[in-house]
């Protein structure tokens, strides 16, 4: 039972800063930011490449680097599609599909179909407190200061103004703010945290794969849309929501396999699920929208 | 306020005026309609006075605002002039955040100004206590006269000496439209601001515009007037 609970909070902090990072696109801005998936994996292909050509880098600041060069990674998949969307005036939903077309090319050209990353030293066990979960205590350690920085974020003029947009995008022509600075600062930010979970999720399994971002989008809002039923908090920013709701998602996982369910199907149980906190949210309340009640 | 000589083309090679040596004088701190067709100009008069200009339009003339002439330069009007007009539109719900309650929504008018949410001062609290609206209410909870109260009052966050209001009350019934335009009249007396309001509703304005009311009209010349 012990070491179910470890294994979920040890998913969990792999997959927190992708879930505030959706938290952000999805449930404050209110956009279907699919590059959050091309972004999951641009992080980890740049993450992993530092213990690769810098191998004899402290511990401490081999995490620093390998933390910024996946924030970099994601930001740059960020950058890119809101930049397609502001400037060229795709739709976001439009402008993330080439993106991602963009990136599955460099992709292909920067990085093999798979590495295996076994053989680089890894930053993640630097705190070597636990002998079976090497990994969780700086996962821990990471989990709290995104969590801190993006409560602090939040807190700002720049955080309120993410959620002001999906309020209402027309809403800094009055105020004279920038909506495409708002726009693209978020997305980037967005993105930058799926690139750090992109790198703990390939140095967690000793790999990275060119697949390994396809389904995160529906993981995010799966998560998302479990923590907002869980939470059911009325204010217009709530932190806790991506952070149950990842709990929440990694326990109904683990619970899944505990009585033999086969994980090959857990997409479509996810989906399902999305299905049904909708229609039974829709019913009970007819006069509010999906982006009110689900934050997605 | 004064509107002195006023004079636009919307292109220097137009052969007319959209408006020529367009005068008018409106009492400071009070409430004044406009009214007039579709089409006539009332829109463009809103824009000339917020600044809002086209690069290739041509503006002269001057405005008068508090004792202080502002004159017309670079074909428009300068900055010290339109820093101090806000406008509300008539499509108010732009203005505001739903998710947001209706303190929240103030508090965020003020936020280019501020790092964060920051704490209103007393004068905006207590022009509020008196609606006895639920402060703490999501902004789309609220009537659409609330909502329109709103809009007016995160718009006077700034620094205002002339307020345009589009229609402020052509999407109400008629207890809100009455909750609107009376908090106008109080706002223009107690916080000293001149309103221009557009209204297409004779009976509202008859009812009142107390002499304030003008007419903007197309004459035969084909540039308009302001009666």
């Amino acid at each position: 039972m012990l070491n179910m609970l470890l294994v979920i909070v040890e998913q969990s902090l792999l997959h927190l800063p992708l879930m505030l990072g959706a938290y952000i696109s999805f449930a404050l801005l209110k956009v279907p930011d699919l590059s959050i998936e091309s972004a999951y994996l641009v992080g980890a292909i740049f993450g992993a490449y530092i213990p690769l050509v810098m191998p004899g880098l402290p511990v401490g600041l081999m995490m620093v680097m390998v933390v910024c060069a996946s924030l970099f990674g994601g930001a740059l998949v960020g950058l890119t599609s809101s930049l397609l969307t502001q400037k060229g005036n795709f739709a976001h939903l439009l402008s993330c599909i080439i993106t991602a077309g963009l990136f599955h090319g460099i992709n292909q050209f920067i990085a093999p179909a798979y590495r295996s990353l076994s053989g680089a030293s890894n930053p993640l066990s630097a705190i070597d407190y636990m002998p079976q979960h090497p990994e969780l205590p700086m996962l821990a350690l990471l989990g709290c200061i995104v969590i801190a920085l993006i409560y602090c974020v939040l807190r700002t003029q720049i955080g309120y103004a993410y959620a002001v947009y999906g309020n209402n995008p027309q809403f800094f022509k009055n105020y004279g703010i920038s909506t495409a600075f708002v726009f693209v600062t978020g997305i980037m930010f967005a993105n930058a945290l799926a690139g750090v979970s992109g790198y703990l999720f390939a140095q967690s399994n000793n790999f990275v794969e060119l697949n390994m971002g396809l389904g995160k989008a529906l993981l995010c809002i799966t998560a998302l849309i479990l923590g907002k039923a869980i939470v059911r908090s009325g204010k217009p920013i709530a932190l806790l929501i991506p952070i149950v709701g990842t709990f929440a998602y990694f326990t109904l996982q683990q619970l899944l396999l505990k009585v033999g369910f086969n994980l090959k199907y857990f997409t479509a149980v996810q989906a399902l699920l999305v299905l049904c906190i909708v229609v039974y949210t829709y019913r009970t309340q007819p006069q509010r929208s999906i982006n009110d009640n689900l934050g997605v | 306020m004064k509107i002195e000589n006023l004079s636009f083309k919307f292109k220097p090679t137009d052969d007319h005026y959209f408006f020529h040596h367009l005068c008018a004088e409106f009492v400071p701190n009070r409430v004044h309609f406009i009214q007039g067709q579709n089409g006539v100009g009332k829109s463009t008069l809103f824009n000339i006075l917020q600044g809002n200009m086209a690069k290739d339009a041509l503006l002269e003339g001057a405005v008068t605002l508090d004792g202080t002439t502002y004159t017309a330069h670079n074909n428009t009007l300068p900055c010290a002039f339109t820093q101090q007009v806000q406008t509300v539109q008539q499509q108010y719900d732009r203005m505001l955040a739903n998710q947001f309650s209706f303190l929240q929504n103030l508090q965020l008018a003020n936020l280019p100004a501020c790092p964060g949410l920051h704490a209103l001062p007393s004068a905006t609290l207590e022009l509020i206590a008196p609606l006895g609206i639920d402060l703490h209410k999501p902004a789309y909870l609220l009537s659409g006269g609330q909502r329109q109260l709103l809009a007016i009052l995160m718009a006077l966050q700034k620094p205002t000496k002339l307020l345009l209001l589009d229609e402020p009350t052509a999407t109400l019934d008629t207890d809100n439209t009455q909750l609107v335009m009376q908090f106008l009249f109080k706002l223009a007396e107690q916080l000293n601001v001149t309103m221009l309001i557009i209204c297409h509703d004779k009976e509202l304005v008859a009812q009142y515009a107390q002499g304030s009311s003008y007419m903007l009209r197309k004459l035969a010349s084909g540039e308009r007037g302001l009666e």
